[in-house]
């Protein structure tokens, strides 16, 4: 051999060597988890199939600091953001429009959802998992996505149904909104049909948080009362009402729920039977942190994020039952805290509260309102509702923070307030009484706790409304609630205060209330969401909601 | 193409003397006997000195184009060159600094100056090149290497040049060719030593302690607060009577030195032997960070950048037509950083006003409180710190036959290559405690609040990333000349493996053949086409043709030309096809991938979840269709040069999110796609002159690109308005409100929709009459015109003086103001405040003031997108100067060395700038932008 070829030799062996190296891999990924891995037609467990339905559960809806670290409540009379030009102001302060970024936008996220759901029950029934869990997991899902709509359609009106369907990403897309009633129809028809096929309550430990049987009735009572209210029901027909009363009373029925003796306690224990649906979340102290008062050293530094305004302090009546304002309440201007409504401390921090073995400190220049360059309270209160007692605990630790979807409150309250349409005023004082008993009011001599006896329709609607705001104070009800009963134009519309206190120097404190945030409410326009304009671009068949 | 692998031999002409003379930089022994070498009747034509930043391809010298060489005549394609000897005066890390104005047609933006990222983006033609070394694509551009070992940078701007680089043509490429080693008998060795400071260009400008505090109040006034400090807090700051408890630090000069170390040292050697050629480079260099350190430390906690270079060329003549060639390149780089990060610490300098906290309480712990719990002297001096180390090193083989022995003008190629980097980090971070002193009023006790949690040091090491790649090519050519006319195939054929950490390879493979007529080296015809492809698309979807074509007409050549002032003269087009690939990872298939899980149980038991996979639905690749006019002059006895290339370059299928897309289909708005077109044009002028009068010499060579691009469509909404519409608009045209002076009194307007306007604040245009300002109201704001950069080169010498300018600049250029650079008392209250804020409104300044009213927090009328806030900022820098004076042979003792060198340059000495706030590159937040002086000398041995 000479000695070029030798070299050509080695050099082309080398090369060789250097590409045949690569061919031994295979020509696709094989860790990904394909459509085949997920639904696997041999897994009798259904391993992956059970993490989509997970993942399905993790959409549902979940509340506490969710818009820029603010309760949905922060846009409401209830409370505003502890923080200046907070996101929340695009609410609070009607700012949205179809192209501006709305921070509480679900139209994306709830149509990404349903077409999860759809690709789950379109996949499904490959995987052999037994019968009766399929069952469930099919229901489930499906509850899922009228959840879904349900969200949609507080949020927007009626908005495009599209069943079973699966859409191609580059599809062209052109389906009209369906109306409001409509989709409640559909709504409606997917909850009946699921009901009987979902597990029924109580529910075993081991499986505590799916969707249950009063699960899907609750959502179905909450629909309707939507429904019959007067935002959707304009001409307000009686039998939407009924349909309202009808759907409650059944969860009532049922008897698989009761109310809590705790008030405070049902926020913070995973089982509970007060609880019909809730978003399952891991042991934190997150909401802790994120709403306590700020004038805690490390390991328990808080944010306080939302001021609870003077409007919803006042609001709560005394431990009489009689609001503030009644002669007879025993109010003491001097002392505003004392002998309320124990809602009202288990609700909002307020200077004297106990909070990690020390009092809650808000008057100015007191811990937890320094006044120095920091985000502290607006209002002179912070929100306490949802934390755990750690009033004589040192430390924060882990507890349960599951964000309650539905519970039996809302439903005696939902029955309440349709019942109360019909004329059965008798009917509402007995579910009214039942939450201020629980709530701890003293019944009193009439057994009345402190409601006004024999009033009219009109006035316990006010007595409804009333015990639901304080009742659901940042349950991401009244947002909802001044929407549906049209009345966020007067009560959502204008000054909202907060209380100044002074510490004299012999202790005492005097208080002044003062305006502390102009909350605004464009009607009617504000009492639906502007459909993002992509939306209307990408698909010619819909409307735009009217004022946008 | 029948010139042997060596390319460049035919260059180290006589002519090669008054570059030398005039532009060599930094070069070594070698500049010295160049310009010794120089002579008057060498000075007819200027080539050489006039071929760094300016391409005259008329004449007979070779220049490195994708997989081969070509002489200036018979270049059809559109490329610009660059000497690697003019990268040598720039005190840089890395070597596309030295890029910045030297070529046409090549944007370089620099945004940081942190040593070991301060690295210059590139942009050719409006998109990021290709970097290719030795002909051979690179993932990771090794930019960060000395300059000694690069021979030339050639790039490569139009279809026809990158025609056989297929599926990865269309960003255009960066052709860098290291140094080979002289083919001219003899060995040389040059060392160089070079040392330097580097300062930043410019720091920030914040407020005092005293004017911070006084305009905090008054913004929270304007809201409708309280003031917060009383008279005696303002007093206190601005005496600085209680520095404990009225802090009034400037930060930047506490944290930062004012300049810094650089030394670096090389050395190179080349030589000649029977039937070998090579060059071997060593280099060192350490550039030290601008942090402060702290004897109590045992360790650096700079930001520290050490680099150590190794590489060797070698080319064997194995025997009379059998060739190898090896490079082999090593290189180790460690980038120490303080614990904190110096981005983190750099960010924290900008966002922490000055009375924030007291570095140190009375009993020296450090300082901080609610708002600032992370001490920025902590974060720099009591964090640890980080190192991180990589490293890389490849191997090139080629081997190369003529087959002349069986077919005039046949020659074969193969080439492998191997490439090996590897990123480690080594963390040495610890956590540390701050305290905020509180004093009892009563008593007078002092107690301490703590912050944070102090850890013990970390000592763990991570592989942050793995690359390899594997890259085999087998090239074949025929030159063949037919009477007065010839002709050159080439074909070829590479296959490259690209692999990241445990990711499958991603291939690329091409196939390519290029055809070249020339006749009577008056008519040139290519032809050029490859097809090729990339694994990551779907089976099926992934390859292509790209075929493009030029012609060229060297009029000189005619019978009829006669060369008076005008010498050369030469006209060329081409036309093609190209591609870019942008499949991602396998992103075709349909799968599922970890998401959001749920608890489930009174035990809260973690259930995982996974979701759709919602990929980027990505078919094909993004295509270019090229066009390029090109001419080429010589003139005044070749003295003088000028080229224009005028290109259009209409581009399809760019990966962009579809505007209308129905979030109804459950895959959320924006699904990108292939979809998007825009238009890229402009022109790029090149021109120079270069001349000696007796002992004096010089040379301008100068560049000025005019680079325009428009949106032709990018599927948005039809918006109402038609000035909402993107279409028509330059590339990322910025867009938002414009600004109408200051609103005048309370609740006036027109204002952001739902904001209840105080005096002082921004009033603008409703340009759709409805009342309100929201997004209907935006429209395209400041420049429009294509952007324009240009560069001009100097070098004059006399006898062994030599001196060289660079000058660089860039007009029609915006920058959009935000964020806590730009705005007063950002993140909640907490931000800084800067002198430019004392321009504020105020009823008194009401006429004329420059800023709007000061609020609190980030106002959501004020603090938006408009015009208000756009800057234009073109700028000319004096990037780069040397002055050197060479000594002819010297005997330094006993020792005689061929040549001394000594030399000062420097990089980024002056700017001027319409925009006055901090430098117009590197905007404040970031590592400022460093100014370098540094000297040296080059010993030739």
């Amino acid at each position: 051999m000479t000695m070029e070829r030798k070299y050509t030799l080695s050099l082309v062996l080398l090369s060789a060597l250097a590409l045949g190296s690569c061919d031994k891999y295979e020509q696709q990924p094989v860790s990904h988890l394909t459509y085949d891995y997920v639904y696997d037609e041999t897994d009798k467990n259904g391993e992956y199939a059970r993490r989509v339905l997970n993942q399905l559960y993790s959409s549902l809806p979940k509340g506490y600091n969710r818009i820029d670290n603010v309760v949905l409540g922060a846009a409401t009379d209830d409370a505003i953001a502890s923080e200046h030009y907070n996101n929340i102001e695009i609410l609070s302060k009607s700012r949205l429009n179809a192209m501006s970024s709305n921070p509480d936008a679900v139209w994306p996220q709830s149509y990404a959802a349903i077409r999860q759901v759809n690709l789950f029950l379109d996949h499904i029934d490959r995987v052999p998992v037994d019968p009766s869990l399929l069952q469930y997991w099919k229901a489930e899902s499906r509850f899922i996505r009228a959840m879904h709509y349900f969200e949609l359609i507080k949020r927007y009106g009626g908005v495009p149904l599209i069943g079973d369907q699966l859409f191609e990403q580059d599809e062209e897309i052109t389906i009209e909104r369906s109306s409001y009633n409509e989709c409640v129809r559909y709504i409606i028809s997917e909850l009946d049909s699921i009901d009987p096929l979902l597990r029924p309550d109580p529910i075993p430990d081991t499986e505590l948080g799916r969707i249950t049987q009063g699960g899907a009735q609750a959502l179905k009572s909450r629909v309707l009362l939507y429904a019959a209210s007067p935002l959707n029901n304009p001409e307000n027909d009686p039998e939407k009402w009924q349909a309202a009363a009808d759907a409650a009373l059944s969860v009532m029925e049922s008897g698989s729920f009761s109310l809590a003796g705790n008030f405070a306690g049902v926020f913070v224990s995973r089982k509970n039977p007060e609880v019909i649906l809730a978003y399952q979340r891991d042991q934190t102290n997150d909401v802790e942190r994120d709403n306590a008062p700020i004038g805690y050293a490390e390991p328990n530094q808080s944010n306080g994020f939302v001021s609870p305004t003077q409007e919803l302090v006042d609001a709560f009546p005394m431990a009489n039952g009689l609001p503030i304002d009644d002669p007879y309440s025993e109010y003491d201007p001097l002392h505003p805290y004392d002998n309320r409504d124990p809602r009202l401390s288990a609700t909002v921090f307020h200077n004297g509260s106990q909070w990690l073995q020390r009092t809650v400190e808000t008057f100015e220049g007191g811990l937890d309102k320094p006044n120095l360059v920091q985000r502290q309270t607006r209002t002179g209160y912070y929100m306490r509702k949802f934390l755990a007692d750690f009033s004589d605990k040192s430390d924060f630790s882990n507890q349960n923070h599951n964000f309650i979807i539905f519970r039996y409150a809302e439903i005696l309250l939902n029955y309440a307030e349709a019942v109360n349409e019909l004329g059965q005023t008798d009917l509402a004082y007995e579910q009214l009484k039942l939450i201020r008993e629980r709530a701890g009011i003293e019944h009193g001599d009439e057994h009345m706790y402190g409601l006004q006896p024999a009033m009219t329709t009109e006035e316990m609607r006010s007595a409804i409304r009333l015990e639901r705001r304080l009742e659901m104070a940042f349950e991401e009800q009244r947002y909802w609630d001044i929407r549906r009963w049209k009345i966020a134009g007067e009560v959502a519309n204008g000054p909202l205060h907060g209380v100044q206190i002074l510490r004299n120097d012999d202790g005492t404190f005097s208080y002044q209330v003062d305006e502390v945030f102009n909350i605004r409410f464009t009607s009617p326009k504000m009492y639906l969401y502007p459909i993002p304009y992509e939306e209307i671009a990408g698909n010619s068949a819909i409307d735009q909601n009217p004022g946008y | 193409m029948k010139e042997k692998i060596d390319p460049l031999k035919r260059k180290r002409s006589a002519g090669f003397s008054i570059l030398a003379a005039l532009l060599l930089i930094g070069s070594g022994g070698r500049a010295q006997q160049l310009a010794n070498q120089a002579a008057p009747e060498n000075m007819s034509t200027a080539d050489d000195s006039l071929r760094s930043g300016l391409l005259l391809q008329n004449y007979s010298d070779l220049y490195p184009v994708l997989n081969g060489v070509r002489t200036g005549d018979n270049l059809i394609e559109s490329t610009g060159f660059l000497d690697g000897r003019k990268l040598r005066s720039t005190p840089a890390t890395f070597i596309n600094t030295g890029f910045t104005g030297r070529l046409a047609g090549l944007y370089t933006h620099q945004s940081s100056g942190q040593p070991g990222s301060d690295g210059v983006s590139l942009s050719l033609r409006g998109l990021s090149p290709l970097i290719i070394v030795d002909n051979i694509p690179r993932t990771l551009p090794p930019w960060s290497i000395n300059p000694e070992q690069i021979e030339s940078v050639t790039i490569l701007k139009d279809a026809l040049s990158t025609a056989l680089l297929g599926i990865r043509g269309m960003r255009g490429a960066i052709l860098i060719t290291t140094r080979k080693g002289e083919r001219h008998p003899g060995f040389n060795m040059d060392i160089t030593a070079q040392a330097g400071l580097s300062q930043p260009v410019e720091l920030p400008n914040p407020l005092s302690a005293y004017d911070y505090a006084r305009l905090y109040n008054e913004a929270l006034l304007n809201d409708g607060q309280s003031p917060i400090y009383s008279q005696a807090d303002l007093n206190a700051y601005r005496n600085n009577s209680s520095p404990y408890t009225h802090p009034n630090i400037d930060w930047y000069q506490r944290i930062l030195d004012d300049q810094t170390p650089f030394n670096r040292y090389t050395l190179n050697a080349e030589g000649t032997g029977k039937s070998v050629h090579y060059f071997v480079s060593l280099d060192y260099m350490n550039q030290e960070g601008l942090f402060r350190e702290s004897t109590e430390n045992a360790y650096s906690t700079n930001s520290e950048y050490q680099r150590y270079i190794f590489r060797s060329n070698v080319n064997v003549d194995l025997t009379p037509r059998l060739s190898m060639s090896a490079n082999l390149f090593g290189r180790i780089r460690d980038a120490n950083e303080p614990g904190g990060g110096a981005a983190n610490i750099f960010n924290a300098l900008m966002v922490t006003p000055g009375n924030a906290y007291p570095i140190f309480n009375p009993d020296s712990s450090l300082g901080g409180n609610i708002n600032y719990k992370n001490n920025i002297y902590g974060q720099s001096i009591r964090s640890g710190y980080t190192n991180n180390v990589y490293s890389d090193g490849y191997v090139d083989l080629g081997l190369r036959r003529e087959m002349d022995d069986l077919l005039p003008g046949w020659w074969v190629r193969g080439t492998v290559s191997y490439i090996l980097t590897l990123n480690q980090s080594i963390n040495r971070t610890k956590n540390f405690e701050t305290f905020q002193m509180l004093t009892d009023p009563a008593t007078g006790d002092r107690s301490y609040r703590r912050f944070g949690t102090k850890s013990e040091q970390n000592n763990s090491s991570t592989v942050s990333a793995r690359r390899h790649q594997v890259y085999a090519e087998a090239a074949t050519g025929y030159t063949r000349h037919l009477g007065m006319d010839k002709l050159d195939v080439l074909l070829l054929y590479n296959i490259d493996y690209n692999t990241l950490n445990d990711n499958l390879a991603e291939k690329y493979e091409t196939l390519g053949a290029t055809v070249q007529y020339s006749i009577k080296e008056r008519y040139l015809l290519q032809a050029a086409t490859s097809y090729s492809g990339n694994s990551s698309y779907a089976p099926g979807q992934g390859y292509g043709v790209f075929p493009s074509a030029g012609l060229a007409w060297n009029m000189h050549n005619e019978p009829f030309f006669e060369s008076g002032f005008i010498n050369a003269l030469k006209l060329r087009a081409s036309y093609g096809l190209t591609g870019n690939a942008v499949a991602g990872y396998f992103e075709y298939i349909e799968r599922y991938a970890g998401s959001a899980g749920y608890y489930l149980g009174t035990s809260a038991a973690s259930q995982p979840g996974i979701i759709e996979y919602q990929g980027r639905n990505i078919t094909t690749w993004e295509k270019a269709q090229k066009l390029n006019f090109g001419m080429d002059l010589r003139f005044a006895g070749s003295k003088g040069a000028l080229t224009i290339d005028y290109y259009r370059n209409k581009m399809s299928d760019l990966v962009q999110p579809r505007g209308s897309s129905a979030a109804l289909s459950g895959y959320g708005f924006n699904v990108i796609q292939n979809l998007g077109e825009n238009l890229y044009s402009g022109l790029e002028i090149t021109a120079g002159w270069a001349e000696r009068k007796g002992d004096f010499a010089y040379a301008v060579s100068g560049n000025l690109t005019v680079s325009d691009s428009e949106v032709l469509f990018n599927d948005e909404p039809s918006y109402p308005y038609e000035w909402m519409q993107r279409t028509g608009q330059p590339v990322g045209q910025y867009f938002g409100y414009v600004s109408d002076g200051y609103v005048t009194q309370a609740g006036g307007g027109p204002v952001v929709e739902g904001y209840q306007a105080v005096p002082g604040d921004l009033r603008y245009k409703d340009l759709n009459d409805d009342g309100v300002i929201n997004q209907f109201d935006q429209q395209p704001i400041g420049n429009q015109r294509p952007l324009l950069f240009y560069g001009v080169d100097l070098g004059f010498s006399w006898r062994n003086f030599n001196l060289s300018l660079m000058i660089q600049g860039v007009s029609n250029r915006d920058i959009l103001l935000s964020g806590s650079s730009e705005w007063e008392f950002q993140n909640n209250g907490k931000g800084q405040a800067w002198q430019h804020h004392l321009e504020r409104w105020t009823p008194e300044t009401a006429s004329k003031a420059l800023y709007p009213r000061l609020s609190v927090g980030t106002n959501v009328n004020n603090h938006v997108r408009s015009d208000f806030w756009l800057r234009p900022a073109s700028y000319l820098r004096l990037k780069n100067a040397e002055i050197s004076y060479t000594f002819d042979d010297i005997a330094l003792g006993k020792l005689k060395v061929g040549g001394l060198r000594i030399f000062l340059n420097g990089l980024n000495l002056l700017t001027v700038s319409d925009f006055s706030q901090s430098d117009p590159e590197v905007l404040p937040g970031a590592y400022p932008l460093q100014r370098v002086f540094n000297g040296g000398l080059t010993i030739k041995l």
